[in-house]
């Protein structure tokens, strides 16, 4: 078995912004996906918003992540079936909410990300640095605790890779807690704290 | 409230997944269209031809007589109606006496039944019942096929109140069966006329010329022992229920009876086994259409792997992803069921025609009735089959998706 992560220690307070880098296969996805609830730490100790990810169930975890944590993939990963303001909505839809309160809280999040004239748009209509905004829009509309972006900036351009940076910088200032993964020194740099990981070990 | 929530959300995921892939999901749903379609015409043909064989019995006497032709070789007597009286269960009886003849008519020879009777018979298209006409002992009740060579005008209506004369003539019967034999003329008058020549329309003893009880048995020669027997006596039970009972009755003493509620629960037990075999034959392309969803499904459930993955990033839970795979598993076998239900029941309808026509020839005549039944009850139960043979061969492909690693998934290219 390999050791994807090991001998990582972080204490992260509410509102930080902490920047993942590494080369690749340095563990920066894995340990995401360990703050995230995705993955369930084989050994070690992993509280996040108060849960103890080490030792919850499977439900418990997919609970986790439909309340306190929102994901922003390298890749976007939205549904395409879906149009832009239903992506959107999933998380809220997911937690059984209204009709109402899911449309009106999509609205806001597209408004914050500045697409709400692309609500009624299919996510393939879309460029790139815009479906990454609709996926921060996505992450974001159910008040999570936790904002975790993998390489949020990896597809896109210079351009709008600052853009969807700005956007998750603003966010932050918001008071929304940040941890993001990349390889982009600019990106690094928006952060409060880099945490430099080699080998799945933190090495700073 | 939430879950009726979850399942709007899944609904509407379930259809724009279906449609995404609108040749896919056209072609596992046409598997299921024709093992539907299978299903509804054979089903619906039988449940027609029970329906008409049950309306041909009807038609003839209700559920509450039984028919007695005699006791061991010999037909009945007074003193055997007298017997068949005092059992329990009976509310009355009737007396029948048939005998073919021939009628010397205007120069030609008609054959006909002649058939006496003391109980009520329908009301006939033209004039009057027997019963009606005030107890004229030489009243008749004539078949239309008589009727129109009565009269120069030849239509049948114009034939009530004309007075004729028959001459009833032995045709070579045997001895257990009551003779008419009369070489004198016997004056009849026509107090109802029956039509009997529309091939639409079915009519017992279509030949039968009804007569009084009485001026029957005075054309009657007695038999051996003097006694003019009857070739049937009706039965009539307080109920159906009983009807069958007392059938069973008469048989084990020996009796020769038939009972039309027996007859129609030996009619619907036997369409019910037919129903039963064809529906497994029809069932068997069923199944065949379910692998056609389950294949589909397991090849969805691999190409949308990394969705998956994201669902489960986002917190869908176990249940909400497997709904998702059955919901859309139910979707494909509904289209295809209810396709193949609209296209049976439009193929059942065109075809019933042609159907009549080829159980028809050699001579036989079906009787009139829809030969095409689909009750509502069938089409929909055939519905709620699909939905749960689609829902059941997405089982394994659902449980697959909802059990996937979310980390495995996410890495799915």
């Amino acid at each position: 078995m390999v050791a994807a992560v090991a001998g990582v220690s972080l204490q992260l307070e509410r509102g930080r912004f902490v920047a993942l880098m590494g080369p690749s296969g340095s563990g920066k996805t894995t340990l995401l996906q360990l703050f995230g609830g995705i993955m369930r730490p084989d050994r070690g100790h992993l509280v996040v918003a108060n849960t103890n990810l080490a030792v919850s169930t499977p439900a418990r975890l997919t609970a986790f992540r439909r309340h306190y944590v929102g994901f922003v993939f390298q890749a976007f990963n939205l549904l395409p079936r879906l149009r832009v303001s239903e992506n959107v909505e999933l998380p809220l839809r997911l937690q059984g909410l209204a009709d109402s309160v899911c449309r009106a809280r999509a609205h806001a999040a597209l408004e914050q990300v500045g697409l709400i004239g692309r609500a009624k748009h299919l996510p393939s209509e879309l460029s790139g640095g815009e479906q990454q905004r609709v996926a921060i829009a996505r992450a974001v509309v159910h008040d999570p605790h936790l904002l975790l972006a993998d390489e949020p900036t990896g597809n896109l351009d210079s351009a709008n890779g600052r853009v969807v940076c700005d956007l998750i910088a603003q966010l932050n200032r918001n008071g929304l807690t940040v941890i993001l993964s990349t390889h982009n020194p600019e990106v690094a740099a928006r952060a409060d704290e880099r945490v430099v990981l080699r080998d799945g070990a933190r090495c700073s | 409230m939430k879950v009726i929530r979850l399942a709007g959300f899944i609904g509407l995921a379930v259809f724009r997944n279906a449609t995404r892939s609108a040749l896919r999901t056209g072609l596992t749903a046409f598997g299921v269209l024709i093992g539907a379609m299978l299903l509804v015409l054979l089903l619906g043909f039988t449940t027609g031809l029970e329906h008409v064989a049950r309306d041909e019995l009807l038609g003839q006497l209700n559920l509450r007589t039984i028919r007695v032709f005699g006791l061991g070789n010999a037909n009945l007597v007074d003193k055997d109606v007298a017997a068949l009286s005092s059992l329990p269960g009976v509310e009355s009886v009737f007396h029948e006496i048939r005998g073919p003849a021939i009628f010397e008519l205007q120069g030609g020879l008609i054959p006909f039944t002649l058939l006496g009777l003391d109980r009520p018979i329908d009301q006939p298209t033209f004039g009057t019942t027997l019963a009606d006409a005030g107890g004229t002992p030489n009243a008749a009740v004539i078949p239309s096929t008589l009727a129109k060579f009565l009269t120069e005008s030849h239509v049948p209506a114009d034939a009530v109140g004309v007075r004729f004369k028959i001459r009833p003539q032995h045709i070579g019967l045997s001895g257990a069966t009551p003779t008419l034999v009369n070489d004198d003329p016997v004056e009849l008058l026509v107090v109802g006329v029956r039509i009997v020549d529309d091939p639409t329309v079915q009519v017992p003893d279509a030949s039968d010329l009804y007569l009084n009880l009485p001026l029957a048995r005075s054309l009657e020669t007695p038999n051996a022992l003097g006694d003019r027997p009857y070739s049937t006596v009706l039965v009539v039970a307080n109920d159906a229920t009983d009807a069958v009972r007392l059938t069973n009755d008469l048989i084990a003493k020996g009796y020769a009876a038939v009972s039309l509620k027996k007859n129609i629960d030996e009619v619907e037990k036997t369409f019910a086994a037919i129903r039963v075999v064809l529906a497994v034959f029809a069932g068997i392309a069923l199944f065949v259409g379910s692998i056609g969803i389950a294949n589909t499904m397991f090849v969805t459930v691999l190409e949308r792997t990394r969705e998956i993955g994201v669902l489960q990033s986002l917190g869908a839970a176990r249940g909400v992803i497997r709904a998702l795979v059955l919901g859309e598993a139910a979707f494909i076998g509904l289209v295809g069921g209810g396709m193949g239900l609209l296209v049976a029941l439009v193929a059942g309808r065109v075809g019933a025609p042609f159907v009549r026509e080829q159980m028809g020839s050699g001579g036989a005549r079906l009787p009139a009735g829809d030969l095409f039944i689909v009750p509502l009850d069938l089409g929909l139960g055939v519905l709620a089959l699909i939905a749960v043979v689609s829902i059941a061969a997405a089982v394994l492909p659902g449980e697959r998706a909802a059990r996937m690693e979310p980390a495995v998934a996410l890495r799915h290219e």
